[in-house]
């Protein structure tokens, strides 16, 4: 049977259980808070969405009032307003909201656009929250212009010890938001409230630090955080993206869905989508190092042919000439001395390709990984196309010709006879297979450093080059359907404790990672677990 | 490499802090108006600071820093006892000074300890000083006391009238002129730059008072050589290292210089904080409390 209810004179249907704020969102009538959030348990923190009740003698909260049969519910009489306004100047009376009843507030925002990039927040002005900060938008709702409150500073210190988390408490409104994700949903409890009246505030039990405290830096507090008391230390402070879009998280095979944040063509922040934020477990690699990795400084970005002019050295040239010295050089040899070393970093569509070349020169040597590769070795291969760092590559003494592809320069690739620079998964389209064989979208969503290319393109080129048949796809789309008619494809996965990223340790790229790893190692020693691996 | 050693390091309020440095070369020749150009490590920017203060007899320097990019928060995570890269100094032409009359001294944020020590210079030459401290909030207020043994007068003001005055500076002065007609022979500004614009939008339109405005630009050399701290002047690019950093407010081009110069760079200013990693300092504790316990 359904049930009726009845909000600002408008007749809404509601289903046992829920809230009135829920009915009233569903219903498309707005209702203010700070606290609540569907992802979370309600606790009635904020108090800012109260309604009026009729028969009922007070204020109660919407977030945590069930709805009932026949309920008559007003959410923004005069009276009620005046209330919340209340309420609301006491909540900015203790958070540095000088900003919001400034005069020169719009001058200030177009003139000191992007001027603050560090240190506490004083002020909107100097806030990397600025855009999406929760009490602006409630701000103008309840048009303040004034607080009638004297504002108090806490002048707490910022928290900004431990790796990738800045904590600016000064900020907080004490929503507990934050904990609610980290205790109720997740599970970890790394943070709660301390202290008692006017001293409470979140932190970690017993004052230590996040490294100890269990915390596994998913950023999960920092994605609900209404305010900016909470941020990633590096991904932060670029103001507004230029774009956002959701595509897959590729350094495991778990597939999480992320929203990329883009500006100035660069990844700048990877965050949950807004209604996944506090029921995914991100892990530190995705939710923290995927800028750092892919923005790092020496990215390959010109095809490079090691060639002795005065000395051997790696000279760069166009992708043409690549190509066609690779295809030349490789045709001189037998079959079985080539070796294909093939990153389980790549894309289906590339797995896919570097399996139908090798079969074409039938060639069986396809390896995914180092212990792979140690066959390869034993069977004295001549020939090696590697998509994967690994020491190994340079300890290969029957090696006569090494083609390698990847990202990043790196001091193994000094053997290289060719080096081929390619794409990260942020800057092409395509699919990956995942666990429990699901498929994930990939998208490009910024440009390739340089002239750098996609794995499957290259491939394509390579064989074309060769004077084999079939590698000319107009589009992804023509590749993908063949791969549809084909027999299905094993591809290997990757583990979510691998700690790299096509052969490159996120620990070289990411300093904070580094930090992370160093610190969890020695609290592990210390608490008598030895030596072993770090768990994220 | 102890020779720009950290001597004191203060956060006087927040965001602001407040650094003493041994260097005795520049204690001894510096006057007031002139800045310095720091290196915090090898790969840092170069970024100058106005010296609010020094002592010629124990060798030291004092300026205020704000947290606002990659190396100013190098400098924040700095302890006592550290040493910079490079300090060069001093630079720049010194402050306009003179027996001007009333002169009112302007500052906000940074620009209230950078103004300090001409104060004392004007002071010292006989001048009637009216000092105006400008802040967000009472709690970003400093040198309060220090300004009241300089200035015959100090008032305060605040976004949000915690304390003195509600409004910004050049409130209170157009309040001064027009409406108590105080006669002000000279202004001198420091501070940012939208500060120093408006206080000189004011000046020019109630009859063209004499403003002097410390204009804070993107610094690289200090020398006249880079060209990046350009600005127009009177129609004409000036070099605020060489030329300035003072010059008459009513002839910049704050638009440009506001508008263009100083964002020039956001960007690469962004971007560069993405791999940043100061020492973990949560580890080092832990590494201090196990040894701690070991030692027990």
């Amino acid at each position: 049977m359904t049930k009726w209810m009845n909000i600002n004179g408008k007749r809404v249907v509601f289903e046992e259980g829920e809230t009135i704020l829920e009915v009233a969102t569903k219903a498309g009538i707005y209702i203010p808070t700070l606290c609540a959030r569907p992802d979370l348990p309600s606790i009635g923190a904020c108090r800012l969405c109260i309604v009026d009740v009729e028969g009922s003698r007070t204020y109660p909260n919407s977030c945590t009032l069930p709805a009932r049969e026949g309920m008559v519910v007003r959410t923004a009489t005069p009276d009620l307003q005046k209330v919340r306004r209340n309420i609301f100047q006491l909540i900015l009376a203790e958070h540095p909201s000088y900003c919001l009843v400034c005069k020169e507030q719009n001058e200030c925002a177009k003139l000191r656009h992007g001027e603050y990039k560090a240190g506490r927040v004083i002020g909107c002005y100097t806030c990397s929250h600025k855009e999406l900060c929760e009490i602006r938008k409630i701000s103008d709702y309840l048009r303040i212009k004034e607080i009638r409150y004297p504002i108090l500073y806490k002048n707490l210190p910022l928290e900004r010890d431990d790796p990738f988390l800045v904590r600016d408490y000064n900020l907080c409104i004490l929503c507990a938001r934050c904990i609610r994700a980290c205790q109720d949903v997740l599970g970890y409890s790394a943070i709660a409230l301390t202290k008692r009246g006017h001293d409470t505030k979140v932190g970690t039990i017993l004052e230590v630090s996040h490294l100890e405290s269990g915390c596994v830096f998913c950023g999960h507090c920092i994605d609900v955080c209404p305010t900016g008391a909470l941020i990633a230390r590096g991904s932060t402070w670029f103001g507004s993206p230029d774009k956002s879009v959701e595509t897959t998280c590729l350094l495991c095979s778990h597939g999480c869905q992320m929203v990329v944040d883009v500006k100035w063509d660069k990844v700048v922040n990877v965050h949950p989508p807004y209604e996944m934020s506090a029921r995914r477990e991100y892990c530190v690699k995705g939710r923290f190092c995927i800028p750092a990795l892919l923005n790092g400084r020496n990215r390959l970005e010109y095809p490079t042919i090691k060639r002795k002019v005065l000395r051997e050295e790696h000279y760069p040239v166009s992708w043409d000439e690549a190509i066609k010295y690779t295809a030349e050089e490789l045709k001189k040899f037998k079959p079985e001395e080539i070796g294909f070393l093939v990153s389980p970093f790549l894309t289906d569509e590339a797995i896919f390709l570097f399996n139908k070349l090798a079969k074409e020169i039938s060639s069986n040597n396809v390896v995914y990984d180092e212990e792979g590769l140690n066959d390869l070795i034993t069977r004295r291969i001549k020939v090696l196309f590697s998509t994967y760092n690994s020491e190994l590559i340079a300890k290969i003494d029957s090696l006569e010709f090494l083609v390698v592809q990847d990202i990043y320069q790196h001091p193994n690739y000094e053997k290289a006879n060719v080096i081929l620079p390619t794409t990260a998964f942020t800057e092409e389209d395509g699919t990956k297979t995942g666990e429990e064989f699901m498929k994930n979208v990939i998208k490009k969503i910024v440009e390739p450093p340089g002239i750098a290319l996609p794995s499957w393109s290259i491939i394509c080129k390579v064989a074309q080059a060769m004077g084999f048949k079939g590698y000319i796809y107009e589009s992804l789309d023509e590749l993908q359907d063949t791969i549809a008619e084909s027999d299905s494809l094993e591809v290997p996965l990757i583990p979510k404790q691998s700690f790299e990223y096509m052969g490159t340790p996120i620990s070289e790229k990411v300093n904070e990672f580094d930090l992370f790893l160093n610190a969890k190692r020695i609290i592990n020693e210390s608490k008598g677990k030895g030596m072993q691996d770090v768990k994220i | 490499m102890s020779k720009f050693k950290l001597l004191k390091k203060e956060e006087c309020v927040p965001n602001l802090h407040k650094f003493v440095v041994s260097v005795p070369d520049i204690a001894r020749k510096v006057e007031p108006g002139q800045f310095v150009l720091i290196m915090v490590d090898e790969k840092s920017e170069r970024i100058p600071f106005t010296l609010a203060d020094w002592d010629e007899k124990d060798g030291t320097i004092t300026f205020f820093v704000q947290e606002v990019g990659l190396s100013t928060t190098k400098m924040a995570f700095m302890e006592e006892k550290d040493s910079f890269y490079s300090i060069v100094g001093p630079l720049g032409e010194p402050a306009y000074v003179d027996n001007f009359g009333t002169v009112v001294l302007g500052g906000g944020c940074f620009g209230l300890g950078a103004i300090y020590s001409v104060a004392k210079k004007l002071k010292d030459l006989g001048n009637n000083i009216i000092t105006i401290l400008e802040a967000k909030n009472e709690s970003r207020l400093y040198y309060e006391d220090e300004f009241r043994a300089f200035s015959d007068e100090v008032i305060f003001v605040t976004s949000d009238g915690s304390k003195g005055e509600k409004g910004h500076i050049y409130d209170v002065l157009e309040e001064m002129i027009v409406s108590q007609g105080r006669k002000i022979d000279h202004i001198k500004v420091i501070g940012c730059n939208v500060m120093m614009s408006k206080v000189s939008d004011v000046t020019k339109s109630l009859g063209n008072i004499p403003t002097y405005a410390t204009v804070s630009t993107i610094m690289v050399d200090g020398t006249g050589m880079c060209g990046c701290c350009r600005l127009t002047y009177d129609g004409k690019t000036k070099f605020a290292c060489v030329d300035g950093p003072e010059f008459d407010a009513h002839k910049i081009n704050w638009d440009e210089l506001i508008g263009i110069r100083n964002t020039s760079y956001i960007r690469e200013e962004s971007l560069s904080l993405q791999n940043f990693s100061p020492q973990c300092r949560s580890l080092a504790k832990i590494l201090a409390k196990m040894n701690e316990e070991e030692s027990i």
